[in-house]
């Protein structure tokens, strides 16, 4: 009964959110809700372990929220000058292949994209390039969601991967390197699913060796920058920007026979390093703050933190004593991309880059883009946090344990899956699900570090499939009704994908 | 009064989201000094904006 009752809040968000197709904003409100009282009624959470909890909360929600929205003022300050679009015109220029179009456009510019926007923007800009291109809208829409799944954790400047390490409270030092080689191993799978998307298995033999070129060199350079101190902000970015310059002499040998663009004026080096400016100026900073000591030291001045004392529910589940997540907000990710984003500005009003009212466009554009994924990034925080606190992510645990014991590692990446598609982000799965798949490795003696790489590996490639995306991919690319379509057609290649991860998780378990 | 509701989304929204980032700061000090009316008036304050969030569509 207990387990039921700390299983409904997360049950009502799939049932509000997949079955009603509510937003995750008011399915997150319901679950909070359903939290809060099923922790007060049923597991004696009194008014001080709600209190506290609320606190705690909203420590995490500020971590999570800051790189949130400060990623997409930067994506929105470079989009408003033109630069993604200039980005998106010179790829096709590459080649005539389709299958290398399919691979350069809906795999690495989409794993690119998804490094430095996220929210759904690879499918949205991407859609309508590889319509443009003559695909067809259901495989314009299917190639870049294949293509940018692996790169979600580390993608929006690190934000998923953040909610993981802030739900979990375990350091980047720990989680980093087993979730980037489950995704770059995963990265490897999209290409070659991107290549059989395009062209078929005639496709996937012809440019295997592209496909294996590409995906390892993009996997391992995740790897590396996610395992370097401090860097995991800009890992999926990286590996993007570094699959994106060993594309084009990779795709000039494959150039294919139609003749591109014939009498279209072809774009200056200086258009398209005047596009990439804005993510240039990112990692100079980035790296500037890591690397450099005095800069950190000088942006160590001001800490958000709050100590908390020990709290009991009035069933005996202690939360003991200790420190709340730590904000150091000058250095925070959220404040580095936020000066990138009024250097970018800077530059490109300087260079004359924007239209008139381009800075109101870009403050309200953000706003309204954030402004729902706030609330229930907010609500659903809160709700886990509750029910850490009163024990029901405990209770859940032990069921779990009990109930699937060894099955566990081949559940936990379907588990994080399960909550990618339901919340409609990694970030949200990672904190619905990041302590309680933490708590059962713990209680079955799981390697913690593995199964939460299966959990944020698995929401991230099915975090894709979320309604919430599949109607945005649908309405760039002219499908709006025909969403059910493009999640049959997904679900297949995602399928493979998760399960792929989840027999990895087994493997890698019973290696260790 | 859901249709009126509808039109004042955003700021409903976004009223919601400075409750429950005002809210909590008020609790943990409420909560420090044990005064449990004020934690229940507070979270009163959460539920019910949660609540206006649950009401519009």
């Amino acid at each position: 009964m207990a387990f039921v009752l700390a299983l409904l809040p997360i049950i009502l968000i799939l049932f509000l959110m997949v079955g009603l197709r509510w937003g995750a904003a008011r399915a997150g409100a319901a679950g909070y809700l359903a939290a809060l009282v099923i922790a007060f009624l049923f597991f004696g959470a009194g008014a001080e372990v709600l209190a506290f909890a609320h606190t705690r909360a909203l420590l995490l929600t500020l971590d999570v929220l800051l790189i949130i929205w400060a990623a997409f003022l930067l994506y929105r300050v470079v989009d408003e000058a033109g630069a993604i679009e200039i980005i998106g015109q010179a790829l096709p220029r590459l080649t005539a292949d389709r299958g290398m179009q399919a691979l350069v456009i809906g795999w690495v510019f989409a794993t690119f994209l998804q490094g430095v926007g996220g929210f759904g923007v690879p499918v949205a800009v991407i859609a309508p390039i590889l319509i443009g291109l003559n695909f067809s809208p259901l495989v314009a829409v299917i190639i870049p969601s294949i293509g940018h799944g692996w790169a979600v954790t580390f993608g929006s400047l690190g934000s998923s991967f953040n909610a993981l390490m802030a739900a979990t409270g375990l350091p980047a030092e720990i989680l980093a390197g087993p979730a980037a080689w489950f995704l770059g191993l995963a990265g490897l799978i999209s290409g070659f699913m991107v290549a059989y998307a395009a062209g078929g298995w005639s496709a996937v033999r012809r440019l295997w060796w592209p496909v294996l070129f590409l995906g390892t060199f993009m996997g391992f350079v995740q790897y590396l920058v996610a395992t370097t101190a401090g860097l995991w902000t800009i890992a999926a970015f990286v590996a993007g920007l570094a699959g994106l310059t060993i594309s084009f002499p990779l795709a000039l040998r494959y150039r294919g026979q139609r003749n591109l663009n014939p009498g279209s004026k072809a774009l200056s080096g200086r258009v398209l390093v005047l596009a990439l400016a804005g993510y240039v100026i990112l990692v100079t900073i980035i790296l500037a703050v890591q690397l450099v000591p005095a800069i950190r030291h000088a942006l160590d001045g001001f800490h958000i933190r709050a100590y908390f004392p020990e709290v009991q529910t009035a069933l005996g589940y202690v939360t003991p004593a200790g420190p709340g997540r730590d904000l150091a907000l000058l250095r925070h990710t959220g404040s580095l991309l936020a000066y990138a984003s009024l250097v970018t500005f800077g530059l490109y009003w300087a260079t004359g880059q924007y239209h008139p009212g381009a800075a109101g466009r870009i403050v309200g554009g953000t706003v309204q883009k954030v402004l729902s994924s706030s609330v229930s990034i907010a609500s659903m925080v809160t709700m886990a946090v509750i029910m850490e606190n009163a024990g029901m992510t405990d209770t859940l645990a032990r069921g779990l344990a009990e109930g699937v014991g060894i099955a566990f590692p081949a559940i936990a990446p379907w588990i994080g899956a399960l909550g990618a598609f339901m919340t409609g982000s990694n970030t949200n799965s990672n904190v619905v699900f990041g302590a309680l798949q933490m708590r059962t490795a713990e209680l079955l003696g799981y390697p913690i570090a593995i199964i939460l790489a299966g959990q944020t590996a698995g929401a991230a490639l099915a975090s894709v499939l979320a309604p919430t995306k599949v109607v945005v991919g649908a309405s760039t690319a002219g499908m709006a009704g025909r969403e059910g379509e493009i999640m049959r057609h997904l679900f297949a290649y995602i399928g493979l994908l998760v399960a792929f991860i989840s027999i990895l998780t087994v493997l890698v378990v019973w290696l260790l | 009064m859901r249709k009126h509701l509808q039109k004042h989304k955003s700021s409903i929204y976004a009223g919601t989201f400075a409750l429950m980032t005002l809210v909590p700061i008020g609790l943990y000090y409420a909560a420090q000094l044990e005064a449990s009316s004020v934690v229940w008036t507070l979270l009163g304050l959460v539920i019910s904006a949660n609540l206006l969030v649950l009401w519009v569509r």
